[in-house]
């Protein structure tokens, strides 16, 4: 699987996944006003996971 | 919606009929063709090459994604700054009057300074670190407030550390002098509010017995003025057996600029019955908001905001949430608690003063989707396990899962990927 030929004969092959892409510069593009000011993250209720390095 | 397994592959048949997988260990979410989902119900009569890319995507291991596990450095405390409380709400966690059962009007200024020397003596230079205050009602005491914002400041100055101020405040206080001491914090505002008047004041009185909307929304109409200097404004709606109309909330809220809305549920006795009219009310909000403004409106509401950044993120999470890791709790006798749902639960001190109880805080480390066997749960590493507090309210022990729990949160993590993949898709094909 490392070998990227390989790699890209894998996935000329699929035809029923199509899977999402996460480009984090279209994520923003997207979602400015949250990308802005959201919280980097939750408080008060409901707690949610805090486990990022904000 | 419908759903379908395989090992680490979820399938989600939409209303709409369209198919969406998401697969748990990657984090990934994809189109499926609907031959896919066939396959998925009937795997003995599907075509040999569906079946082989099924295998195919159900064994791929992305080296891309991340374990995210807790460093154990308390990067947030929490304050009770008072242990009382202008409201009586209905539904109150603290104790029904905002004192946990142990009502201390005002905390020791001195003792909580010297905690939080302590606290930030553990934060690398440069790094960050957050106050969160709460109660009972802070805003009681703005001066205490003022104090304890002033002497974080002076440490974290000089070393360089970047602090974050937040409140929860039930908004009745907020008057224009109240307003501005947030607006200098640059305080990240959570303002607990359930909706409309005629829902809100229901359940939410005054100790006077007086409706308490009135109050809020004039300290609403404060904040607003200010929000440009505030971190961010958010609301906080709580849902239960007291309140189950999610969707009448939403739609009077989301008239104001909340950078976030919580829309939060309260476990109980009930939840049988109750927990999946919540789900369903976030699902529906979720498409109200989809509908309204796409991915940015839909990310005003925590759950997809949360499930947005983790998909975009790809961290996968081992605990719910970073109580007694990265988060403590001090109440107004000085006694720490991983988070302030413990407030005043004697079994569940994780220290007093200066000293932290590192037995009792070894408690709360382990990851929960190994100790409650998550690892065949699609939502695992979304969900992290499940919070503490709620586990141990319902199965009397914080480390044992809620079944009413998991079905809430996979309910509306399902619903959530599906507007991902949605909104994903939208801005891949220019929609």
């Amino acid at each position: 699987m490392n070998n990227p030929a390989m790699k890209n004969e894998k996935e000329s092959d699929v035809k029923y996944i199509k899977k999402v892409t996460t480009e984090k510069s279209k994520t923003a593009q997207g979602a400015k006003t949250t990308e802005a000011k959201a919280p980097a993250k939750v408080f008060g209720m409901p707690c949610l996971p805090q486990n990022s390095p904000d | 919606m419908a759903l379908a397994r395989f090992d680490q592959i979820l399938a989600i048949q939409t209303d709409s009929g369209k198919v969406v997988g998401f697969h748990s260990r990657n984090l990934q979410v994809a189109e499926l063709d609907p031959i896919v989902w066939n396959a998925l119900k009937n795997p003995e009569g599907s075509p040999e090459d569906v079946k082989s890319e099924i295998l195919q995507w159900n064994q791929e291991n992305d080296e891309s994604v991340t374990d995210g596990r807790p460093d154990s450095t308390i990067r947030t405390l929490s304050i009770n700054v008072a242990q009382i409380c202008n409201m009586r709400c209905s539904y109150c966690a603290a104790g029904g009057d905002g004192t946990y059962g142990a009502k201390t009007a005002h905390l020791d200024i001195e003792k909580v300074k010297a905690q939080l020397t302590m606290l930030l003596s553990r934060i690398p230079d440069g790094g960050k670190f957050a106050i969160n205050m709460i109660g009972g009602e802070p805003l009681i005491y703005p001066k205490t407030i003022r104090a304890l914002v002033d002497h974080a400041r002076i440490i974290a100055n000089h070393r360089d550390i970047k602090l974050r101020f937040e409140m929860t405040t039930n908004g009745t206080l907020v008057n224009q002098e109240n307003a501005e001491l947030l607006a200098e914090m640059n305080a990240f505002v959570t303002v607990s509010f359930d909706g409309a008047p005629e829902q809100n004041d229901k359940i939410r009185k005054m100790v006077s017995g007086k409706d308490s909307s009135p109050l809020v929304l004039k300290g609403i109409e404060q904040l607003v003025k200010v929000k440009d200097r505030l971190g961010a404004l958010a609301v906080n709606a709580v849902f239960g057996a007291h309140n189950t109309d999610v969707v009448g909330s939403y739609t009077f809220l989301r008239q104001f600029p909340w950078d976030i809305i919580y829309l939060g549920y309260a476990a109980g006795p009930e939840d049988e019955t109750v927990s999946p009219k919540y789900a369903e009310g976030i699902r529906e909000v979720g498409r109200i908001a989809f509908e309204a403004g796409g991915e940015t409106e839909l990310r005003k509401i925590s759950q997809y905001e949360h499930l947005f950044r983790m998909l975009d993120g790809k961290q996968r999470i081992h605990n719910h949430c970073g109580a007694g890791k990265t988060l403590l709790q001090v109440d107004t006798a000085g006694k720490f608690y991983a988070c302030n749902w413990f407030t005043n639960l004697k079994d569940e001190e994780v220290g007093q003063d200066l000293e932290l109880n590192s037995i009792e805080l070894a408690k709360y480390q382990p990851s929960l989707i190994e100790l409650n066997n998550c690892n065949s749960c699609w939502a695992r590493h979304l969900c992290g396990g499940g919070c503490m507090f709620v586990n141990r309210t319902k199965t009397g022990s914080k480390h044992k899962k809620d079944l009413e729990f998991c079905n809430r949160t996979r309910t509306i993590l399902a619903k959530g990927i599906e507007f991902y993949e949605q909104s994903r898709n939208e801005k891949r094909e220019g929609v």
